[in-house]
This record gives C-alpha cells, structure tokens and sequence, in this order.
C-alpha cells in the first residue's frame, strides 16, 4: 500500500493511503467523537461531529475523508471545537433528547457525546413537535423522538443484514425513518434481525423488553455463541441477576460477522415456555414429584437392566454427547437423524463472493436467518439467486430463476455455469442427495444440519445404528414426542410438552444458556459455548447429570 | 470573614433539586461555617430575597405566569444565578406537556383523571396561569451557571458552591456532570 506524508496537528506522519483521515486518527489514538460513523457501516458523513480542519476556517468530516499528501489536518483547534459543540447543540434541539424520562439513559451515545463535550444546557431552543412512537412491532420499539437521523440502522439493515427494509421518507427537517414504504415497523418486511437496534446510538430504536430490564453498563456481557441452530452466531449476552437483559450480535465473530436473526436475538429473552424445576417419577399412572436422589435411583434401576436405547438431541455439547455414549455404548441414536451426502462444508464468507447461489426447500426468513442475511447480501452484489422450492419461499421475490423441486438438476446446471456457485440446503431426501452426489467440481456447499452440534455429534460417531430395546433414555432439551412402542421411558428434557405427560422418569436439565461446552457448526468449525446463566432451582445440567449417572 | 449570601427557590419542579441541597448533610454546616448565609429558601421564614443576594439558585421549568415572575425577581436579587436540575436547565419532565394544549392538559389532570370524581379545574388568581409551553429558566433571563441532573448530586451543588465560596470558577466534569 502506498504512503502519503500528512500532518496532524503540526506533526509530520506517513499513513496509508486510501484511509479516512478518521481511521488514521484513530489509529494514532486520536480521540474524535463520532455519531453516524459506525465502524462495521459505509461512512455518509451525515451529522459532522467528526470534524476536521485542513485549512484555516475550512471544516471537513473526517470519517468520509480520504487522507491525501500534503494534507495537513488540525483536530483540537478552537474552531474544531465550536464546531462540535454546536453540531452536537443542533442535535439536541432538534427532537426530543431530555435523558432523564429515556430509558437508554447511561447507554447513549449523544448523551456520551454530552458528557465529554461538557454540554450542560442548550443553547438553542428546543424543538417542539411531538413525532410518533410506533409499537407495532412485537420486539422493537422505534420511539422517533429520539431519532438523530443518523441514518446507521438504515446502513446495518441493508449493507450487513441484507434486508433492505429501512429507509427515510421526506426531507430536511420532515425526514423521518421508514420502514417499506411507510408502513408500522409491525407491519413492515422486516425479520425481527434487530441490527438495527443493535447500531442505535440512541433510545430511537430499543429492545421492546431488554430496554426496561437494565442497561449494558450495569449488566456483564458474555461473549459466547448461539445455540439455537448449526450456524454457531458468535453473541454478546448482557446479564443482570441471573437474567438476560440483551443480546448482541458480535461484530468480531467471522461465522456472522454481528448479524442475527430473530431467534438468536429475542427467542431467548422471550422464551415463556414452561420450566420443569423438579424430578418426576410416575406412581400409580401419574407424575409425582420426587427428590433428585430417588430419580436417579430410579434411572440406574431401569438403566441396569441392559435393555435401553438412547436418543439424544445433537443440540447438546459434544462433552454431554459424549459422556451419553459412555453410559449407553454404542446403542444410541440422535433425535435429528438424517444423512447427508456431501462432507465438503463451504464458510459462510463463501456465500458473500457466489456469483450463483442456490438455494433448495428451506425458506432462510423463517430459519437459518443469518444465511439469508448473507446470500441477500450477495444478491446485492450482484449474485444471482436461484430458488427451488415447492413452497412459497420469501427468497423468490430476489430470485433471479425459481425452479419447482423436480427441475432441480436443472436448477444446479444452471448453477454450475457459474465461477463460484454456492449450494445450500436443509432438509434432504433421496431426489436431493442423488442430484448433490451428482455434482463434481468447483461448487461449494453449506448444509444447514438439522441440530445446532450436528456436526459434532457425527464426528464422535453417533449415528442412526442402533438396536431398539424394552426401555428409552432420552435427552432433549426441548421434545414433544416420544417415540412409540416403549416399556418404560427417562426423559432428561427442560420444558413441559405433551411427551412429558407420557414418561415415566423426568429429569429437569437445563437449557443451552445453563451450558457449557463445544460446538462445531455448518463449516466445520469448533466454538465454546459459555455459560451465561447458572441453571434455575433445582434443574442440573445435562453434563452434571450423565456424570452421576455413571457414577463420576 | 466575608459573608456570602445565597437564595434558593423553585419552579415547576418536584422538590428533588432542594433534596439533593440538603443531601449535602454536614457538607452544609461546612458552608456556613465558610461564610454561607442562606437568605430566603422555601424552607425558611423568607420564602423570596427581599435584599440583593450573592447566588441565586433556581430548581423546576418556567411554566405559569406567576414562575416568570418569580424567575425575574430572582434575577433581579440576585448576582450569580445557577439554574438546578433538568427542568431549570433544559427544561426537563415538565416539557413532556409541550406536547398537549394547555386546555387539555388542565381537563386530564383535574376532571379525567380515573380517581377524580365531579372535579374543576381551579380558577383561583392564588394560582398561576400556564403559559402555553414550559420552558428552562435561561429562555426567560440570563443564567450564570448550570447544574444539570435529575435531580443533580449533592456533590454537584457542594462543588460548585464551594468553588464559587473560595471565589473560583466551577467546571463540571466527570460523575458531577450528569442529565440523569
């Protein structure tokens, strides 16, 4: 990379070209308060309260800048102050921005800006037109009253999360943001991805329920990953006494890049499904409620008479995987059995450089939502996208061609012209793993495995091979049915479903969010789930309860 | 020692400015020990300054006729006039009725209200009129100093009285410059 000689603030330095002035300062640690500029977003220079002087009187914003030789810029003059400070008053009267009734107060970015610029009145009067707060939304609240127009949820939803559903309408003063065209945010395209809540500088955009249950500085922030499905979403859980107050998408993991979907984002913090806290043991045809001891006891007595099978859901850590293959052998199946005919797994980053894109029977708005973040992503790029689905699929309206699921082979064909075809799909039957086994040379794959440690459970060898027995172990966070033809069932499983009803040992184990443990996703790559929250009263973890089961 | 005198009084406010004055605990009789004098507060006999004092001290917005003429006296009494709290600074909570006429608002609060049975809305002249927008003290006369917060820290109002007793110039910065 080439250098070019500049000075900052009279002294000489040789930075790279093709940066920002905001980037060189920054890097030189330089402190710049910024308001639209977003790190991960496109720079639009839209609020200047990074401004620079280059010359005497003239004021540029730094973040869209790019450095060129002989620039000679000037960060701490009394004008680059005065400047600031009244760009930063202009904000502040524009809309509603009083903190103390906005529950983003201790988590803003104005009211740092505030803060560090020593503002402590206004010094214009203060905007008095009352704009909407809309509540359509089931997760987000967009209150634009506190809206800087900044314009960053509109870069996250587009540039990194490929929806494309925010937008401004009007201009000037009138500027409002949109979603569609202007629709209730409820009512919208939108997928519930929450980027751009993620991105708000301000109370503009919240989380409907984690904005009331604490702010990020009270809270401490796990970084762990998501375990709701095989992507492996690298995730920021903030957490106050033992409960989620949000989740972030982390902007460093390479799998997602800080994108999520709905599932990742708010399935967690809204999970109302029913808790099972303590052991059961049915006693004359009903579940009674029994100590841990007398449940385990019970467990051992039916898992000593060598006639069990196990079921474990692979949406456990590999460590639980593997110590349930090391009570039961090799008499084990998983819940999700299904096989896969391709053992090349492409990266997510693939899908971002595809010049063909295919897609077969899953719908990646309803699930995989970080999949169809990217390949939105790519379409954007100029991928072209190619959708076979019997179904009505959300993708279609982006698809360049939609084939039915018989002319998938042609669907693929067309695929194969390409110079860097991805294919990916979910669900596979014996049509789709004939035409996939057909494929040779240079397309690349992503399977989206039915469980989240799919992957890992295959790799510790657990398989469909097993012998039915009398008896069932059964492990799974979440199952509401059992299989049929049973003597006597253990169900080691966390919420109340039907099946609970028809078990006859119920072990209360803990959610993704109580483990701990390894992961290895749809491209293969291995991850550490982190504990975020200890396990509620009286439920154990599912490592904690096959350790003393076999007596560890 | 040179005595320093200093009114206090409030607006549309909730009283939380002057709590957080009385937060100052022994950090008061520190004050007076200093040569503090407090000369008309709405804790005391004298409820306005009658004589020019040396500080001022405002809590709550401007929002009926009769604040502005508080606010204008304090003014004029006063040699340095510090704005407390929110509502005196930015105009605060009290601004959230901006956004409604005042008729309306008077009809929610003294009629509609789901508690209120047969109510009316006073009339008496003993009360002030709302004027049409509440509004931070500095929109009606000149402020000195500002201690935002809702209310500000104790620690706040010690500093800068403090600063000003020993005659220098606060800067609020830190934990003491807070707008909530």
């Amino acid at each position: 990379m080439a250098l070019v000689n500049i000075k900052i603030n009279g002294q000489p330095a040789q930075v790279e070209e093709g940066k920002t002035v905001l980037e060189v300062l920054k890097e030189i640690g330089i402190d710049v308060p910024v308001l639209c500029y977003h790190p991960k977003l496109t720079s639009i220079g839209a609020c200047r309260m990074c401004v620079v002087e280059t010359r005497p009187g003239v004021l540029q914003a730094s973040c869209t800048l790019p450095v060129s030789e002989g620039m000679e810029i000037q960060t701490d003059t009394e004008t680059v102050k005065k400047a600031r400070k009244f760009v930063l008053n202009l904000i502040f009267s524009e809309r509603n921005h009083y903190c103390m009734y906005c529950e983003m107060s201790g988590n803003c970015e104005l009211q740092d800006l505030g803060y560090s610029m020593g503002l402590d009145h206004f010094e214009l009067p203060t905007y008095i037109t009352k704009f909407p707060v809309d509540t359509s939304h089931q997760y987000i609240l967009v209150d634009h009253n506190r809206c800087v127009l900044c314009r960053r949820c509109i870069r996250a939803c587009s540039e990194m999360a490929g929806h494309n559903v925010l937008g401004i309408s009007q201009r000037g003063i009138d500027s409002m943001l949109t979603a569609d065209l202007n629709v209730p945010l409820g009512e919208s395209s939108c997928v519930s991805c929450g980027l751009c809540v993620q991105v708000c500088p301000t109370g503009a955009l919240t989380d409907k329920k984690g904005v009331y249950l604490g702010t990020r500085k009270e809270s401490e922030l796990i970084k762990t990953i998501c375990a709701n499905c095989s992507v492996g979403c690298g995730i920021e859980v903030y957490k106050r006494a033992n409960h989620i107050v949000q989740i972030l998408g982390d902007w460093e993991n390479p799998i997602n890049n800080g994108v999520l979907c709905k599932l990742g984002r708010y399935e967690p913090l809204n999970d109302t499904k029913e808790r099972i806290t303590q052991p059961m043991i049915r006693k004359d045809g009903k579940l009674e409620p029994v100590t841990w001891e007398e449940a385990i006891d019970k467990a051992k007595e039916i898992l000593a008479e060598k006639e069990t099978v196990g079921y474990i859901s692979a949406s456990l850590p590999l460590e639980v995987l593997s110590k349930f293959k090391d009570l039961l052998g090799d008499n084990i199946g998983l819940i999700e059995n299904t096989s896969n005919p391709i053992d090349n797994f492409g990266k997510m980053s693939d899908i971002l450089s595809a010049d063909k894109i295919v897609i077969i029977g899953v719908d990646l708005d309803k699930n995989f939502g970080v999949v169809g973040s990217f390949v939105k992503r790519a379409v954007f790029n100029d991928g072209e996208l190619i959708v076979v689905d019997d179904k009505p699929n959300s993708l279609n309206k982006l698809a360049k061609l939609s084939y039915q699921m018989k002319d998938l082979d042609k669907a693929i064909g067309n695929a194969l012209t390409g110079n860097s075809p991805i294919i990916i799909y979910s669900q596979i039957d014996k049509t789709i793993a004939d035409s996939l086994s057909r494929i040779s040379g240079k397309a690349k794959f992503i399977w989206l495995a039915p469980a989240s440690n799919y992957l890992g459970a295959k790799k510790i060898g657990l398989n469909g091979s097993f012998v039915l027995k009398k008896n069932a172990y059964i492990v799974a966070p979440y199952i509401d049915k059992l299989p049929e033809n049973l003597n006597k069932v253990i169900l080691q499983t966390s919420y109340y479903t039907p099946a609970v009803e028809s078990a006859d040992i119920v072990l209360p184990s803990s959610i993704w969010l109580e483990e701990e443990g390894t992961y290895i996703n749809i491209e293969g790559i291995e991850q550490k789930l982190v504990k975020v929250l200890t396990p509620k009263k009286g439920v154990k973890t599912n490592g904690e309860i096959l350790s003393i089961l076999l007596g560890r | 020692m040179k005595k320093i005198t200093i009114a206090t009084d409030w607006l549309d406010g909730c009283s939380g400015c002057h709590m957080s004055i009385l937060d100052m605990d022994e950090r008061l009789v520190e004050l007076v020990k200093m040569g503090v004098e407090l000369n008309a507060t709405p804790i005391t006999d004298f409820k306005e300054p009658t004589e020019e004092v040396d500080i001022g001290i405002l809590e709550g917005a401007v929002s009926t006729d009769h604040h502005i003429e508080v606010v204008k006296h304090m003014r004029d009494k006063c040699k340095f006039l510090i704005a407390i709290g929110d509502c005196a600074v930015f105009g605060g909570i009290v601004t959230m009725r901006n956004y409604f006429p005042v008729e309306e608002l008077l009809r929610r609060g003294y009629i509609e209200t789901e508690s209120t049975v047969n109510g009316k809305i006073p009339t008496s002249p003993e009360i002030g009129k709302h004027t049409k927008l509440a509004k931070a003290v500095n929109q009606i006369v000149k402020v000195d100093f500002y201690i935002p917060g809702c209310p500000p820290r104790a620690d706040a109002i010690y500093y800068v009285l403090r600063e000003l007793v020993e005659g220098r110039k606060p800067l609020l910065v830190g934990d003491l410059l807070r707008y909530d």
